[in-house]
């Protein structure tokens, strides 16, 4: 279009300001209606894909359900990760990378107040109570092999989803490297439902890849 | 609150007119400025200014229907800030698909030896094209070029598919040719 049809194109646009009141009212019913529709068409949406990730999370954690993941103890479980310390857990180098890219900040406001989980790092500093509130038991080394490590700076790591025993609704969000001797729980964002879970999951993977 | 009454505020100079329209017009004033505009922020910074002329302007201006008067406002200071960041190289928003969708309207400068309206001639002209045709292809049209809404919202509201929307704004846009042809009326 030159230059010229645009100008004219312009001026009646700028006509349609000043026609009848009357036409312009006849239009405008349903307007305000109609946005509202497709912002709740596309809340739908965003739903739908909440729903789904929430559904390939849960996909994610069959495996480790279905090999008897949860049978270990808790306090098997508790002594064992005890052993690291909250600086092996979350090192320095670490935490600035969840700092730098705002995904930590992020998490800690959505955190349980009460666990403490990234005031402490990934456990208490007391070394008790490693585990997430309600969650009975953390995936073996077998189970983690199972399920899809991502590399991030040379090392493997996985992210898992873990449904409450209690509060089938209620998730923990896990995260652990690989090392030599296994897998070691290096952080975690706890009591998520599957609404902010799925913020959660996208915010964890994205900082390790 | 009854439009009236917020009319009454302004011509008493009480700032509580402005709480009032927002309140009753706010989103229908951001809607308008965000259709042309594409940008949230710009869309608010709007709809401030449009407050504030509706402040400056009523006195002396009674506005028989405050909702149009507000929504004529909008649209006018939403079309001055897109120029005037078009000029910045930082516009952006539905303005250009609107005035490249109008400008299939145009009558062949050659059909329409007429000296060009002015622009409130233009505008009767309009009007009386629009009475013209059918409610829904009148709706349909003042919707996407007065409101800047887009096809999807239209399509929604009207319970129809956006194509069919689509095709009904272009055979109406081909009327308005033909209707500013066969006047005479040069743009």
């Amino acid at each position: 279009m030159s230059k010229t049809d645009k100008e004219r194109a312009e001026v009646l646009f700028d006509a349609l300001s000043d026609i009848d009141d009357n036409l312009l009212e006849e239009a405008d019913e349903g307007f305000e209606i109609a946005k509202a529709v497709n912002s709740n068409l596309k809340k739908r949406r965003q739903w739908v894909a909440i729903a789904a990730c929430f559904v390939i999370l849960v996909a994610a954690v069959v495996p480790f359900i279905s090999s008897g993941g949860f049978n270990k103890s808790k306090d098997a479980a508790t002594n064992e990760i005890a052993n690291y310390s909250a600086d092996e857990a979350m090192p320095q180098e670490k935490s600035k990378s969840y700092a730098s890219n705002g995904a930590y900040d992020e998490m800690q406001e959505n955190s349980d107040a009460e666990s403490g989980w990234f005031s402490d790092g990934p456990y208490k500093s007391d070394g008790t109570d490693a585990f997430i509130n309600g969650v009975d038991s953390m995936p073996s080394d077998e189970v983690l092999d199972q399920l899809m490590p991502t590399e991030w700076q040379g090392k493997l790591y996985v992210v898992v989803a873990i449904p409450h025993k209690d509060d089938g609704e209620k998730f923990d969000v896990v995260v652990f490297e690989k090392t030599s001797d296994g897998y070691n729980q290096v952080d975690g964002f706890g009591e998520y439902y599957p609404t902010t879970l799925d913020v959660t999951a996208e915010k964890g993977a994205s900082t390790y890849n | 609150m009854e439009d009236k009454e917020i009319v009454d505020l302004y011509l008493k100079r009480d700032e509580n007119a402005i709480t009032a329209t927002k309140t009753k017009f706010g989103k229908y004033i951001l809607t308008i400025a965000q259709n042309i505009l594409g940008s949230v922020d710009d869309a608010q910074e709007v709809e401030n200014d449009t407050y504030l002329k509706t402040w400056n302007s009523i006195p002396p201006t009674i506005p028989l229907k405050l909702k149009t008067y507000l929504g004529r406002i909008s649209r006018n200071l939403s079309i001055d800030m897109y120029r005037k960041n078009t000029n910045e190289k930082h516009g952006g928003g539905n303005f250009e698909a609107l005035i490249d969708e109008l400008a299939e309207s145009l009558p062949a400068q050659d059909a329409s030896p007429d000296e060009a309206l002015d622009s409130a001639a233009l505008s009767r002209a309009l009007s009386e094209f629009l009475k013209s045709q059918d409610s829904d292809k009148r709706v349909m049209f003042i919707k996407r070029y007065w409101y800047g809404a887009s096809i999807d919202d239209i399509a929604s509201e009207l319970s129809l598919s956006p194509n069919n929307v689509t095709v009904t704004l272009h055979r109406t846009r081909a009327a308005l040719k033909e209707y500013l042809e066969s006047e005479g009326i040069a743009v």
